[in-house]
C-alpha cells in the first residue's frame, strides 16, 4: 500500500511537470520580442514591450528561462499578475475557498440524490418510479447550467426575495454563516441537478448489474431482508463505477465550476481563470492551469486507495 | 412425514412456460434428486420454492411446507422462512458470495437473519459452523474475504449457511457442478454431514447421474418443464418406464465400462512430441513442469487432470507453435522453435482447436458461413468449401446465412469443428470439447468426433477433466497433477490398473450412475485441493501431502517421497516411489 502510494505520488509528480512545461512551451517558446508582443498585445508601445522582456527575462536562453519558472514553481512564486500586480499565489487562495466550498456542498447534494435516486430506480426497474427518474435524469442532462442558473436567479430575486437567497461573491462562514449560506445554495442546487442526473444513470447501471449477481440471491436464500440484500450486498459493490467517476469529477471541478460561478458571481477559480484568459494574464493562467492539474491527480490517486477499501479483490501494487 | 409438498407447479415467463405441472413432495431425512437437460426447468423449479425467481415470473399451484402454503404468501413471512426452514445452497461458489465482507460475517449473517443473538455469539456459532464443514484453521479463516478461498472451500461455506439455522429442507441447485471430481466427492461427504446434523429432507438438483445414483433416494426426471417420471432410484436407473429416461441413462459415458475400440495403426508416425515442456508464469511457480509426451497419428490422446494442473498451460503452449521456455515441441516433425513466420502459418493448417464453449468461441456478428470460411480467407483459400464441411459435420448448407446463436449449444459446436476441420489438418486440439454441452448432445458430438477421426485419418489431443469420456474416446492418456505428468500409457491400462495414488484416488472420486455400485462404494475422499497454478511447490513428491499411501508409509520409505521427486518412466508409467501402496 504505501509502495504504492509513493509510486503513485512520483508518477503525479511527473504528470504535473509535463503539464507545466507544456505550459511553459505554450508561453514563452519563440523568439522574445514576439513573446511579448503576445503578452502585450498588439497595440502597446515599443517601451512597454521591452519593459515585459525586462521584468520577464525573455532575453534569456530558453533553458534559463525553463530553470527559473520551474524553480519559482517549486518554491510556490507563481509569479506576478499583469493585470492587478498582485501574486498569484495570493490570487488563488482568494478564489479557491468560494470553489472548494462550492464543489463540497454541492458534491454532497449530488451523491445523496444521485445514490438514491439510483438505487430507487435499480431495485424496481421499469416501474413508475424509474420512469420518472429517468425523464428527471434526462432533464438535468439536457438542461444547460446557464438556463437553470438563471432561472433560479430570477425566482430567488422576483419570486421569492424573503428567501434572501442571492447571487453574490463568495462569503466566509466563519464571518457571516447567514450570507454565507444566502449566497451558497443556489450555487450547491445548480450544480448537484447537472451532477446528480449522471449520478443516477450511472449508481442505476451498476446496481442493476450488481443486483443480477449470484450472491443477491444467496442473501434472499439466508433469510436477510431486502433493505439488507440492497445495501449492504448489493450498493456496496455497485458503488465502485460510482467512486471513480467522483473522484474525476471532484477533481476536474475543484479546477474552476467556470458556468456556475459565472451565473452566480461567485468569485472562485473558474471565474478567475476566465478573466486572466480574457485579459491574457499569462502568470495567473499558469497558475491556475497548473493547480488545476494538482487537483485531478490527487483525486485520481485518492480514488485508486478506495478502491482497496471498497473491494478487497483490489490489491494495490 | 412429508415437510415439502409441490402440487402442479408452473412457472411462466411472459407467454412461454418454463416449467409446467410439476409436482413432488420430500419427508424428513429423504433425498429427492432432480434431473434434466439444460432449460428442463429444474432450477426454476427449486427457485420459485424459495419464490428467488425474478419478478417477472409468473408462478402458480402450491407450495407447501408442513402443510403450509408459501405461493402468495406474504414477502415477510417467506424472509423469515428462506434461510431457516428453507435453505439452499447454489451452483457457482465462485459468483455466490458477496465479494466485499468477510466470510464469517455472511456466515453470521444467516444465523443473525433468523435468531437473536448478540453479534459477538453469532460470530462464535460462525466459526463453529465453518469447522463443521471443514475449513481448516477456522478462526482465522472466518476474516478472509471470499477470493481467498478455493471453489471447494466457498462450496463449503455455502454449505455452513446452509445447514446455520437447522433448516427442515436444503435446497442443493448443482452444488458440486464446477468443482474438481476429487473435491466434488468432499463436498458431497460435507452435504452428508449436514443432512445428518439437520435432519433435513434435501431436494438434490443436479443434470450428473452418477451424483444421483449415489445419493438420492428418489428421482425425479424434468423434460421440457414436466415431469416424465419420478420412481425410487433403484427403479429409475434399473426399470426406467419412460424411452427418455432410457436413452438418458444410456447416453452417459460410464467410467467404470470398458470400451472397445479399434486400435490405432501401431507405431504410426509421431504428429505431436513434446519433451520437456516448461511454462512459468512470471515469477511464479511452474505451471507446466517437464512435460513430455508425444501423439501418433491417427490415435486420440487424452491429457487429464483437475484445474490448475496445467493441461490447459500445455495445450496452449503447444497452439503457441513458438519456442518454449524450455524443452523442445515438435508438430509434424518440425521443432517449433525454429520456424519463421511463413513457416508457422503454413503449419497451422495441420494443427486446428477446438474450444469448450462454442457460444464464446464463435463471434455473434459474424454468419456461419463467414466463420467457416475465415480460416480459409487466412490462409489466401477460396472459401467454396464451406458447404461441403458444414455437410461434414452434419449441419444444413442452408442455413449458412445465419448467426451462431440461432443454433443450439451441439450445433454451434459443429461449427466449431467445421471451422477446425477447414484446413483440412492433420492434428486437432480438442479443449472440453463437451463439457459445455448436454449429455444427451454430447454423445452426438462425441460420436460425430470419432466418425470425423476415421473419415479424416485425423489426430486427436483431448484436454478433459470429464474422466469417463476421455475412458470412452482415447487410445492413451496422460495424467496431469501440479504440473506434471504423474501417469501415462494405454487408456485401458491407466483406467482398469491405475498405478498412481492420485490416479487412482481421481478414478474413484467419479461417481457412477450406478446405484447398487454407489452404496457399495466405501468412499474415502481424498483430502486437500489440487494445488493452483500459482502455488510453489518443495521439493520430492508433490501429491504427498494428499497421498493416501505416503499417510500409511513407514517413515523410510516416506523419506524418498520427501527428498526425490518422482520420475514417469519406470515399467508402471507412473511418476510415484511407491505405486503399489508401498508393498512392492
Amino acid at each position: 500500500m504505501t509502495r504504492f502510494i509513493i509510486r503513485r505520488v512520483l508518477f503525479g509528480v511527473i504528470v504535473l511537470w509535463l503539464v507545466a512545461t507544456t505550459v511553459f512551451l505554450l508561453f514563452f517558446a519563440g523568439p522574445a520580442d514576439n513573446v511579448a508582443r503576445r503578452l502585450a498585445g498588439p497595440r502597446a508601445p515599443m517601451e512597454v514591450i521591452e519593459q515585459i522582456k525586462d521584468t520577464l527575462g525573455l532575453n534569456r536562453s530558453m533553458w534559463e528561462q525553463y530553470a527559473s519558472f520551474l524553480g519559482n514553481l517549486l518554491h510556490g512564486d507563481l509569479g506576478i499578475s499583469f493585470i492587478s500586480q498582485t501574486p498569484v499565489t495570493t490570487l488563488i487562495m482568494q478564489s479557491l475557498p468560494g470553489t472548494l466550498w462550492l464543489v463540497a456542498g454541492a458534491a454532497v447534494l449530488w451523491m445523496a440524490a444521485g445514490i438514491t435516486g439510483g438505487v430507487i430506480s435499480a431495485v424496481r426497474p421499469r416501474s413508475v418510479l424509474d420512469r420518472t427518474t429517468t425523464v428527471l435524469v434526462l432533464a438535468g442532462i439536457s438542461l444547460p447550467t446557464f438556463v437553470l442558473g438563471m432561472l433560479m436567479v430570477y425566482l430567488a430575486l422576483s419570486v421569492f426575495p424573503w428567501t434572501g437567497l442571492q447571487p453574490g461573491p463568495y462569503i466566509s462562514p466563519l464571518l457571516d454563516l447567514k450570507g454565507f449560506l444566502q449566497v451558497m445554495i443556489m450555487p450547491w442546487v445548480c450544480l448537484a441537478v447537472v451532477q446528480a442526473a449522471v449520478y443516477v444513470r450511472l449508481t442505476r447501471g451498476s446496481m442493476l448489474d450488481t443486483l443480477g449477481e449470484d450472491y443477491i440471491r444467496t442473501a434472499r436464500a439466508k433469510g436477510a431482508p431486502e433493505r439488507r440484500v440492497t445495501y449492504r450486498h448489493g450498493l456496496r459493490a455497485a458503488l465502485t463505477p460510482v467512486v471513480t467517476q467522483f473522484g474525476v469529477d471532484i477533481g476536474t471541478l475543484l479546477g474552476g465550476v467556470v458556468v456556475t460561478e459565472s451565473v452566480f458571481g461567485l468569485q472562485g477559480l473558474g471565474q478567475l481563470m476566465i478573466r486572466s484568459v480574457r485579459y491574457g494574464d499569462l502568470p495567473v493562467i499558469i497558475g491556475a492551469a497548473i493547480l488545476a492539474s494538482a487537483f485531478i491527480v490527487v483525486a485520481n490517486i485518492v480514488v485508486d486507495v478506495a478502491y482497496s477499501f471498497l473491494d478487497p479483490r483490489v490489491r494495490l501494487a | 412425514m412429508t415437510v415439502l409438498e409441490v402440487r402442479d407447479l408452473t412457472v411462466r415467463f411472459g407467454e412461454t412456460p418454463a416449467v409446467q405441472g410439476v409436482a413432488f413432495e420430500v419427508a424428513r431425512g429423504e433425498v429427492l434428486g432432480v434431473v434434466g437437460e439444460s432449460g428442463s426447468g429444474k432450477s426454476v423449479s427449486v427457485l420459485a420454492v424459495l419464490g428467488l425467481l425474478p419478478r417477472q415470473a409468473a408462478v402458480t399451484g402450491s407450495v407447501r411446507l408442513h402443510g403450509r402454503e408459501l405461493l402468495g404468501a406474504p414477502e415477510k413471512e417467506l424472509t423469515a422462512l428462506r434461510g431457516r426452514s428453507l435453505a439452499m445452497v447454489f451452483q457457482d461458489p465462485l459468483a455466490a458470495l458477496t465479494p466485499v465482507h468477510r466470510i464469517g460475517d455472511q456466515v453470521a449473517e444467516a444465523i443473525l437473519a433468523h435468531q437473536d443473538l448478540p453479534r459477538k455469539q453469532a460470530r462464535a456459532r460462525a466459526v463453529d459452523l465453518l469447522d463443521l464443514v471443514g475449513i481448516p484453521e477456522p478462526g482465522r479463516r472466518a476474516r478472509a474475504f471470499p477470493h481467498e478461498f478455493s471453489g471447494g472451500m466457498r462450496q463449503r461455506v455455502m454449505i455452513a449457511m446452509a445447514v446455520a439455522n437447522d433448516p427442515d429442507v436444503i435446497i442443493c441447485d448443482e452444488p458440486t457442478t464446477a468443482l474438481d471430481v476429487t473435491v466434488q466427492a468432499q463436498i458431497l461427504d460435507v452435504l452428508g454431514t449436514a443432512r445428518r446434523e439437520t435432519g433435513a429432507a434435501v431436494v438434490f438438483v443436479t443434470h450428473d447421474l452418477g451424483v444421483v445414483a449415489g445419493l438420492a433416494d428418489r428421482v425425479m426426471v424434468l423434460r421440457a418443464g414436466r415431469v416424465e417420471e419420478t420412481a425410487p432410484v433403484d427403479d429409475l436407473f434399473f426399470r426406467p418406464r419412460t424411452a427418455y429416461t432410457r436413452n438418458l441413462l444410456a447416453a452417459v459415458p460410464r467410467i467404470d465400462r470398458r470400451h472397445r475400440r479399434s486400435a490405432p495403426p501401431p507405431g504410426g508416425e509421431r504428429v505431436l512430441q513434446v519433451e520437456g515442456l516448461v511454462k512459468r508464469y512470471g515469477r511464479g511457480a511452474r505451471a507446466v513442469d517437464r512435460v513430455s509426451f508425444a501423439v501418433r497419428a491417427g490415435e486420440t490422446f487424452g491429457l487429464v487432470g483437475e484445474s490448475g494442473c496445467g493441461k490447459t498451460t500445455t495445450l496452449m503452449e503447444i497452439l503457441a507453435l513458438a519456442a518454449p521456455q524450455a524443452g523442445r515441441i515438435v508438430v509434424l516433425g518440425r521443432d517449433t522453435a525454429g520456424l519463421t513466420r511463413r513457416e508457422r502459418l503454413e503449419l497451422r493448417r495441420d494443427l486446428q482447436v477446438v474450444f469448450q464453449d462454442p457460444m464464446a468461441s464463435l463471434d455473434p456478428r459474424m454468419t456461419v458461413h463467414d466463420i467457416v470460411a475465415e480460416p480459409l480467407r487466412a490462409h489466401g483459400l477460396a472459401a467454396d468449401r464451406v458447404p461441403e464441411l458444414l455437410r461434414l459435420v452434419g449441419l444444413d448448407p442452408g442455413q449458412a446465412a445465419r448467426y451462431p446463436q440461432d443454433f443450439s449449444g451441439g450445433q454451434r459446436q459443429r461449427i466449431a469443428i467445421a471451422r477446425a476441420l477447414a484446413l483440412a489438418p492433420r492434428l486437432l486440439v480438442l479443449d472440453e470439447p463437451v463439457s459445455a454441452l448436454d449429455v444427451s448432445i454430447r454423445a452426438e458430438v462425441i460420436a460425430l468426433l470419432a466418425d470425423l477421426k476415421a473419415r479424416l485419418g485425423l489426430s486427436y489431443l483431448l484436454v478433459a477433466h470429464d474422466l469417463a469420456l476421455v475412458r470412452g474416446i482415447a487410445d492413451r492418456v496422460a495424467v496431469m497433477y501440479a504440473g506434471r505428468i504423474v501417469e501415462i500409457g494405454p487408456v485401458e491400462a491407466v483406467f482398469a490398473e491405475p498405478r498412481h495414488p492420485y490416479t487412482r484416488a481421481l478414478l474413484a472420486a467419479v461417481p457412477v450412475p450406478d446405484p447398487a455400485r454407489e452404496r457399495a462404494r466405501r468412499r474415502a475422499p481424498l483430502r486437500g485441493e489440487p494445488p493452483g497454478g500459482a502455488a510453489a511447490y518443495p521439493g520430492g513428491c508433490r501429491f504427498r501431502g494428499r497421498c493416501p499411501v505416503y499417510a500409511e508409509l513407514a517413515a523410510a520409505p516416506a523419506s524418498r517421497c520427501v527428498n526425490e521427486e518422482p520420475e514417469l518412466g519406470g515399467a508402471d508409467g507412473a511418476a510415484c516411489h511407491h505405486p503399489s501402496g508401498g508393498t512392492r
